[in-house]
């Protein structure tokens, strides 16, 4: 059981503390409720470019990292389709040094052109780095626009292309930081080796003074229910072996269908004794890995196959291969040792996670994110409640055709 | 909601920064089993997890050709006299612990991280991996298969081919710590070869088992039942001594047509963790490389935008040591990064570093150290590496010190020690 406070400011910034004696740190976390499902279709990858503006210096701060690091500190930060998550971890005698740094980069930025013009340079790299020159690192780049046809969630963080990067402009910058990074739109977690009420009481002090933005964020276009299957090839690829991916659309993370969707694909795919492991890896050697897993995104997400094809299996095969999976999944019994097993798996991750205070800071802000601090106590109980029964009734829902777009990622055949 | 009266704290001053603690080191015991295991622990009774390393000397440096050690440590859970490979995997999975199996040059690893509750179970079942495998001719197969296909798209990554002629380089081609791994080393490895290095180096050999978290009596007992009982261990074996040969240092490029980016690897022998220079080369390093602040990362990502990230690291090993700047760039920009990278390292060689930028990267490193004793995971692991060369966690307490007691003259003399221009290789992997 994990003990927490939540209190909200006047300024509607939400605060959560914990304590945790076991380090001699303590986590700032800062989560702003900002991803690239916030971002205009012509201005992809913007949250993302903004994230690493974010160090290049606020009212005060000339220069964020030397401060970070002179404490003793290390900070990073990462953005996802829904959010964007700053962290710091500092010895706890320094935590004023965080939250000095981040309560000015919150009330403002220096927004320079020269930064600007930088840091979409380095993205450009990043995105080379991560997407282009990586074997497979472009699939999610053609993926998701197969899959989502209105939803944001149909380009990736990165953006749809490193053009959308290079046309950013300052007042793009300016416009981005006043709606979206503001205490109202804004979560902070403090874990670590500090009381829950002092540092509920640092927080105010730092933080109590900044104006809320009051921004109406439009509502983002939910993707409409999919009616006929999707498919689409990519040949010649630089890459040694074929892959294939199948994607359904699942519901949000916050839903109670998320977690029996969790147990489908933990049931066909965590560990090796898992369903397709046993048969495909190990059997039939069709693949040389194959995955299932589920996006747990805010907005309703997906749930997602992925394999690598052994060099002598047909990329048909391979395809019926996994229906056939599907197939006997939905028309033959789970036993109740699959469910327990998925059940003490689950368990343990969660105990896992609960080993690091930073892990539990950054949680707690995802929890409460997500509309239910709770979660982080709760979470197994949700798991421990699905059925044989709801695990049926969602995959037979979840597997059909007309909901499923494919991807065959060929290699080049010369 | 309450009215408190909003305050409006003093922004243009930094808070005072306190100084930094020194690590508070978690007390380890150690004993051995009559059959000459050696057992390591830390307990920390705030745990209901607990994550046991069972250290094998059955890395790289032994085997008789490429791929056997690695091969034999991740043969363990494919089949034991008592169980398949689906029975091993299926009752690890029931209860919630995951293995990991990991093959460094010397050491060879198997790792279990459970919950207390399956203690007695998930620790019988490493026992008798460690006594009982059979390595079965399918799930050989299929791994082999497999890891030939990782490797495959790892040849297809400029950062990958730029470090494999690195080490080719520094340590000779066919050296251990080359590790130069070929596509046809995969159909050439054979059942009895990786059963008989198993044998000599993983069942027969010596072993060393930490263990730390929630180390109850619970667990200790089943150690000492499950491991106690197996056949008495003999010291491995001397393996003869492989001798380095070291390519002559300059300019090497490795061709992959097609690269969006091009991989540089900067380096040479570095500084070995028992040697007088480590604290003070650490130091050097982290100021040109070695943190997000580094001065490499300030040129050449923060101001020009090469690169996404340009770091720098010293590894230590047994026998040897090296050190080595990494960065993926734009191609066009190679040149003017290598040129860059040339100027940051001969400024450190002419120009001592301010008090100020000295103060700054002291405090990181000791932050970083901190970070590196935090918690009785991170310790265990810390102590894990120190106990291969006779040293324990009291290490950073000197390591602290030392650093704190370096000066600008000192890190000038370092610099000039250790960073001659002659004897550095430059490795690019990409299009040329």
């Amino acid at each position: 059981m994990i003990h927490f406070t939540r209190t909200i400011l006047d300024n509607g910034l939400t605060v959560i503390c914990h304590t945790d004696h076991s380090t001699p740190f303590v986590s700032v976390n800062v989560l702003y409720k900002v991803g690239s499902r916030n971002e205009q279709p012509d201005k992809t990858g913007f949250a993302h470019l903004f994230e690493h503006l974010m160090f290049s210096g606020s009212t005060h701060v000339d220069d964020y990292d030397r401060y970070v690091q002179l404490a003793g500190g290390d900070s990073n930060a990462y953005t996802t389709n829904d959010l964007t998550n700053y962290y710091i971890t500092i010895p706890a005698a320094n935590i004023e040094t965080a939250l000095w740094l981040e309560s000015d980069r919150m009330g403002g930025l220096r927004f320079s052109q020269q930064a600007l013009d930088v840091q979409k340079q380095v993205v450009v790299e990043e995105f080379k780095q991560r997407y282009l020159n990586n074997p497979y690192g472009d699939v999610w780049l053609k993926l998701r626009p197969l899959a989502y046809k209105v939803h944001p969630y149909r380009w990736p963080t990165i953006g749809k292309s490193p053009e959308h990067i290079e046309k950013a402009t300052l007042e793009d910058v300016k416009a981005f930081f006043h709606r979206f990074y503001a205490p109202d739109n804004a979560i902070i977690s403090i874990s670590g080796n500090i009381e829950e009420n002092q540092a509920l009481a640092l927080v105010r002090k730092w933080f109590g003074d900044i104006p809320p933005a009051q921004s109406s964020l439009p509502l983002i276009s939910s993707e409409p229910r999919q009616t006929a299957e999707r498919r689409l090839v990519v040949e010649e690829n630089n890459v040694p072996a074929d892959a294939i991916y199948k994607v359904y659309h699942m519901d949000k993370r916050a839903s109670e269908d998320f977690y029996i969707c969790d147990i489908i694909s933990d049931i066909l795919s965590n560990g090796q004794s898992s369903r397709l492991y046993i048969d495909l890896i190990k059997n039939s050697r069709l693949f040389s890995a194959i995955d299932a897993y589920v996006s747990g995104d805010s907005d309703p997400g997906l749930f997602i196959f992925s394999g690598k094809l052994t060099e002598m299996t047909d990329i048909h095969v391979a395809e019926e291969a996994i229906e056939e999976e599907i197939e006997k999944f939905l028309r033959e019994a789970i036993t109740p040792r699959e469910v327990e097993k998925v059940i003490n798996k689950t368990d343990a991750r969660i105990s896992y996670s609960e080993i690091n205070y930073q892990n539990k800071g950054s949680n707690l802000a995802f929890f409460e994110f997500l509309g239910d601090i709770d979660l982080i106590n709760t979470e197994n109980q949700r798991y421990r409640q699905v059925t044989v029964d709801h695990i049926k009734t969602t995959a037979t829902s979840l597997f059909k055709k007309e909901n499923c777009s494919t991807l065959w990622y060929l290699r080049n055949k010369q | 909601m309450t009215n408190h009266n909003i305050i409006h704290p003093d922004r243009t001053q930094a808070p005072a920064v306190a100084s930094l603690s020194i690590p508070d080191l978690l007390a380890y015991r150690q004993f051995t089993l009559p059959n000459g295991i050696e057992i390591v622990y830390i307990h920390d009774p705030a745990q209901e997890v607990f994550k046991m390393d069972i250290i094998f000397e059955a890395g790289v440096y032994h085997q008789p050709c490429p791929l056997i050690a690695s091969t034999a440590i991740n043969m363990l859970n494919e089949g034991t006299r008592h169980h398949t490979a689906d029975a091993i995997a299926d009752l690890f999975d029931y209860y919630g612990a995951y293995t990991d199996f990991n093959c460094g040059l010397h050491k060879a690893e198997l790792n279990l991280i459970s919950l207390n509750k399956y203690a007695r179970e998930t620790i019988a079942m490493l026992a008798e991996m460690v006594e009982e495998s059979i390595v079965p001719s399918h799930e050989l197969d299929i791994y082999l298969t497999n890891k030939r296909q990782e490797f495959l798209v790892q040849t297809e990554k400029t950062a990958y081919l730029a470090r494999k002629k690195f080490c080719a380089l520094l340590f000779g081609e066919t050296h251990p710590y080359a590790n130069q791994i070929h596509e046809e080393d995969f159909s050439q490895v054979d059942r009895a070869t990786v059963e008989n290095f198993y044998r000599r180096y993983i069942r027969n050999g010596r072993c060393r088992i930490m263990i730390c978290g929630q180390v109850n009596d619970e667990v200790l007992q089943t150690v000492v039942r499950c491991f106690g009982s197996l056949g008495a261990s003999h010291p491995t074996p001397e393996s003869s001594l492989h001798s380095f040969h070291p390519a002559s240092a300059g300019r090497y490029h490795v061709e992959k047509k097609d690269s969006v980016q091009s991989s540089i690897r900067i380096g040479k022998k570095g500084v070995q963790l028992q040697e007088k220079d480590y604290a003070g080369f650490m130091l050097l390093n982290t100021i040109l490389g070695g943190y997000f602040g580094s001065r490499l990362m300030s040129n050449i990502r923060e101001e020009k935008g090469y690169t996404y990230g340009i770091s720098s690291y010293n590894v230590s090993m047994p026998l040897n040591s090296y050190w080595c700047i990494t960065t993926d760039v734009n191609n066009e920009y190679t040149e003017a990064t290598i040129e860059e990278i040339f100027k940051e390292i001969r400024q450190l060689q002419t120009h001592p570093v301010a008090s100020e930028e000295l103060a700054l990267v002291k405090n990181f490193l000791h932050g970083d150290l901190l970070r590196e004793l935090d918690g009785v995971f991170a310790q265990s692991d810390a102590l894990k590496q120190k106990l291969n060369y006779g040293l324990d966690n009291r290490f950073y307490l000197d390591l602290i010190q030392r650093i704190k007691q370096c000066s600008a003259e000192d890190l000038l003399y370092l610099a000039n020690k250790y960073w001659k221009a002659e004897e550095m290789y430059v490795v690019t992997a990409g299009i040329s």
